[in-house]
């Protein structure tokens, strides 16, 4: 037993402790002004982070002690397909927070269903892609029931409204499909698909087809939609080589809407720099060499396809993330993996990571 | 490898994220490195801003306190973001109304700017409560106090004391004694943000040496009324171009007052031409005329060369040199007269004897010692040192000119000076503004027996001379009467081309005044005796009884003023 503890990959473990130490660091730095005129205590989001944090590192170190292979049992599967279902339509159901329904308030905390679906997605792919490779059954046995469920989650997650997570679940689900085999003129079709109906979806509502404006031309309104934009630039560039330093940022000073959970990475541009971007970015790219390894390494495919889905749900919404501070993508709302503020985000990441853990352990 | 696992395409997931992290580290470059110094730029100038409020300025008070200038609360407009204004087009037309300021060129700035920017700076006072109603009116239009000036008493001395613009004292001793002044300015950083924008005072450098708040002038606010008084007037009876009166204590070199006309409104100085923010007292440079007499008298009984009971052939009152002949203005009542009498009826011929006979070096000497050609020791911005030339740049009419006052030119405040002396009994006077200022160490520079005559013949000026209209009743007084023809000018609008003065000196027998009035093209009559001797009367009989007062203000009126000067 104390043997297998010990024997997952301390390297993937130390770089997302790595993380999220420096993403606390960033937040109490990047949202002490915020959480002063907000909160009246500039120290606010920092402890409630650190609750989040270190509950989260308990749900890491649980998870990465349950064999992954009960997740592949169809009860669980089951179970959280419509737990997900339930929490996503409570939140639906509970009052707007800033405008949206993507929360759902539990006495004082807030739970964030959308997030929570990332993982049921992975382990739901994992499933069902295993199943079909081990029961040798057709690829639309797989796919018809993913697109289905995923499909579904989606819509309830986009009426939140929340596109930023949809375009992760899909990216999950793609990045799952490519590597399980999924011919080409299948894949292509549904990135085709995907396209379509993202680019459909930017431009139906009024406030997505702005941001899509001001993306593609972020000096032209500089006041309002392009804002954000111009001053995720303005944080990043003014950055320099090595920074203004923690509690150097004046961007902060509430000229970047939510410094501390959606512009995270620009914030950390503008107080280390280059310097610190790269490492942050270095940080995720190591991730995701660590956690490609643990694919490649897990004993059964529904191991490597877990790992995979942690793997490329954690790195590519850090990369979407990264370009949307950078506006090489158009303003998403979405936290940076283990370092955004925000609970819910935090704890779910974390308990894949575990999950990734426990299936780095079979090597 | 686990079966069903493409491993090729587990490679092209690395390849995928390979290149979107390459995408970035360009950006990256891009953007921290390339254009580190725009970004840098931008953050500095939207996240702060330095804004500079004036601090008061010293008040300027006169000698016994009152305040010639005072420094008040002015109300001043801004925003702090004008693109957020709701009714710029309602606000632009109340500040205009408000401040005089063109409500067009305000909805420029408003529509130009999107920083902090002024509406209207340093209101009058008065328009408190009405700036304020504006601040309730419009959304995003804010008040703030600033220093400003006030000058109380509006045209009271105001060549001498000036104005103030935006960047501090424009003219008169306001400029002259900016750095002292001047109150600095106290520094805001504007912090803004998506929310709110605040003002943030800077550190303030504490002060090595602390302004005064006050500093008071030797100038009396009351003497200096009536010298205005009387002065506006006469140029005004006269139509006259310009006109200075001073008044000087010869003790200690006080100005007391100095006033000159025209002038101008030192708290709309905008209103009225620079020609008349001029202080001609020490500026501008006149012919001195037969005032200049007493310098030649001077030199005469001071060189000890001749005696006030010498005689002096002055004939039929012409005296021809080279090509030139001098005349008196009134022919000679005998053909020989004394010294005192050359003085007394102002003769041209008698006193261009008298400096040929000195010669030119003993002249210029003392021309010299008695400071003309030089600046004064007050050395305010903008003084004239006058014209003397020296000797040997001198033709042969220049000494017997010089000694009627002629060929030469000196400011109102040197002839005064030199008056000054006699009246002190031979002691050079240093004029001073600052009645705190240490007086210098008395230098003898005429006997005192040279004085005693010269005070002597002055008082005959005024008891049977040309200056019967200077006497002031239960005051003997003594003075000379000029009347400078402005050689070479021509005068416009009816004028004639010459300046009547009166200098003199009250009491005689123990000098409290030396005061001067000059009166420049006047119309119609042109005589000093007749111009300015009434005038120089009135003055010094109002001086010599403000003068009996204490020098010092009360208690009561040390509380009305607001506290100690």
């Amino acid at each position: 037993m104390s043997s297998r503890y010990l024997s997952f990959d301390r390297k993937l473990f130390t770089v997302t402790l790595g993380l999220l130490a420096f993403g606390l660091v960033m937040i109490y730095s990047s949202s002490a002004v915020l959480a002063l005129t907000r909160k009246g205590d500039p120290g606010y989001f920092f402890k409630h982070q650190l609750v989040w944090a270190i509950i989260g590192v308990g749900a890491l170190f649980f998870t990465q002690r349950i064999p992954y292979t009960r997740w592949a049992q169809r009860k669980w599967v089951l179970g959280l397909m419509s737990l997900e279902v339930a929490l996503l339509l409570l939140a639906l159901a509970s009052p707007s927070i800033n405008g949206s329904h993507r929360w759902i308030k539990l006495g004082p905390m807030t739970l964030q269903p959308s997030e929570t679906a990332k993982l049921v997605v992975v382990i739901l792919g994992a499933f069902l892609l295993n199943k079909r490779v081990e029961e040798k059954r057709e690829w639309t046995k797989a796919l018809v029931p993913l697109g289905a469920y995923v499909g579904f989650v989606a819509v309830l997650i986009l009426v939140q409204p929340d596109l930023g997570t949809v375009v992760i679940l899909g990216a999950i689900m793609v990045s799952l499909l490519l590597v399980a085999g999924l011919p080409w003129k299948w894949l292509g079709g549904m990135i085709l698909i995907g396209a379509v109906a993202v680019s459909v979806l930017a431009v139906s509502s009024p406030y997505r087809r702005q941001r899509l404006m001001t993306f593609m031309n972020p000096e032209s309104d500089v006041r309002h939609e392009g804002f954000q934009a111009q001053q995720s630039l303005i944080a990043v560039g003014s950055g320099g080589l090595v920074g203004k330093w923690m509690g150097g940022s004046s961007q902060k000073l509430l000229f970047l809407p939510e410094p501390h959970t959606d512009f995270i990475y620009a914030m950390i541009g503008e107080e280390l720099g280059l310097v610190g971007n790269l490492l942050v970015l270095g940080c995720f790219l190591f991730f995701g060499y660590l956690g490609l390894k643990a694919v490649r390494g897990a004993p059964d495919l529904f191991g490597a396809l877990l790992a995979m889905g942690i793997v490329s749900w954690v790195v590519l919404q850090a990369l979407v993330h990264i370009m949307v501070t950078l506006t090489l993508l158009p303003t998403k709302g979405l936290p940076l993996p283990l370092l955004s503020y925000g609970g819910s985000n935090l704890v779910v990441t974390l308990a894949g990571i575990g999950i990734l853990l426990n299936v780095s352990e079979h090597e | 490898m686990t079966q069903g696992l493409v491993p090729s395409r587990l490679r092209l997931f690395g390849v995928f994220v390979a290149v979107l992290a390459v995408l970035v580290v360009g950006r990256l470059a891009y953007l921290q490195i390339l254009r580190g110094g725009y970004y840098a730029a931008l953050a500095q100038n939207q996240a702060q801003e330095r804004i500079d409020v004036d601090l008061p300025r010293a008040s300027l008070l006169d000698r016994r306190g009152f305040p010639l200038a005072a420094s008040t609360q002015c109300p001043s407009l801004y925003t702090f973001d004008p693109q957020k204004l709701t009714d710029p087009v309602g606000l632009a037309r109340a500040v205009a109304a408000l401040s005089g300021r063109d409500a067009d060129d305000i909805l420029r700035d408003l529509r130009a700017r999107r920083k902090f920017t002024w509406l209207a700076r340093k209101l009058p006072f008065q328009d408190y409560d009405e700036a304020k109603a504006i601040c309730g009116r419009f959304k995003g239009c804010d008040l703030m106090e600033e220093a400003g000036r006030y000058y109380p008493n509006s045209t009271l001395a105001a060549n001498l004391i000036g104005c103030v613009g935006t960047d501090g004292g424009l003219t008169g001793l306001e400029h002259h004694w900016n750095d002292n002044l001047q109150g600095g300015t106290r520094s805001y950083l504007v912090m803004r943000d998506a929310v709110a924008t605040r003002l943030i005072p800077m550190e303030m450098v504490p002060d090595v040496d602390p302004k005064p708040v006050a500093v008071r002038t030797t100038i009396d606010q009351a003497i200096q009324f009536e010298a205005e008084r009387v002065l506006n007037e006469t140029v005004a009876g006269l139509n006259a171009k310009d006109g200075v009166a001073i008044v000087l204590d010869p003790r200690k070199g006080d100005i007391l007052a100095m006033a000159v006309a025209p002038t101008f409104n030192p708290n709309e100085p905008g209103k009225s031409t620079i020609n008349s923010w001029r202080n001609r007292a020490v500026t501008d440079s006149y012919e001195p005329g037969s005032t200049f007499k007493l310098i030649t008298l001077a030199a005469a009984l001071d060189s000890g060369r001749f005696r006030p009971t010498d005689t002096i052939p002055v004939g039929n009152g012409t005296l021809t040199v080279g090509p030139k002949t001098i005349h008196d203005d009134e022919p000679p009542i005998k053909a020989i007269y004394t010294l005192e009498e050359v003085f007394a009826h102002s003769s041209n011929v008698g006193a261009a004897r008298i400096g040929m006979a000195l010669g030119e070096d003993t002249m210029y000497h003392y021309m010299r010692l008695l400071g003309f050609g030089q600046p004064t020791a007050l050395h305010l911005t903008g003084e004239s040192a006058g014209r003397l030339r020296p000797p040997k740049e001198w033709s042969m009419l220049s000494l017997p000119s010089l000694s009627f006052g002629q060929e030469l030119r000196c400011t109102p405040l040197q002839l005064t000076l030199a008056y000054a002396a006699v009246a002190s009994g031979g002691y050079r006077v240093v004029p001073r503004l600052l009645p705190d200022e240490a007086v210098a160490p008395p230098e003898r520079i005429l006997k005192a027996s040279t004085c005693e005559a010269l005070k002597d013949m002055m008082g005959r000026v005024v008891t049977e001379g040309t200056g019967k209209a200077a006497a002031v009743p239960g005051v003997v007084v003594g003075g000379k009467t000029g009347t400078a023809q402005k050689i070479g000018q021509k005068a416009e609008g009816g004028r004639r081309p010459f300046i009547a003065y009166f200098v003199g000196v009250a009491p005689l027998e123990d000098p409290r005044i030396v005061c001067l009035v000059m009166v420049d093209e006047p119309v119609g009559k042109i005589y000093g005796g007749a111009i300015s001797a009434p005038a120089f009367s009135k003055i010094v009989a109002f001086s010599l009884k403000r003068l009996s007062y204490p020098d010092r203000p009360s208690d009561s009126d040390m509380a009305l003023m607001g506290g100690p000067p």
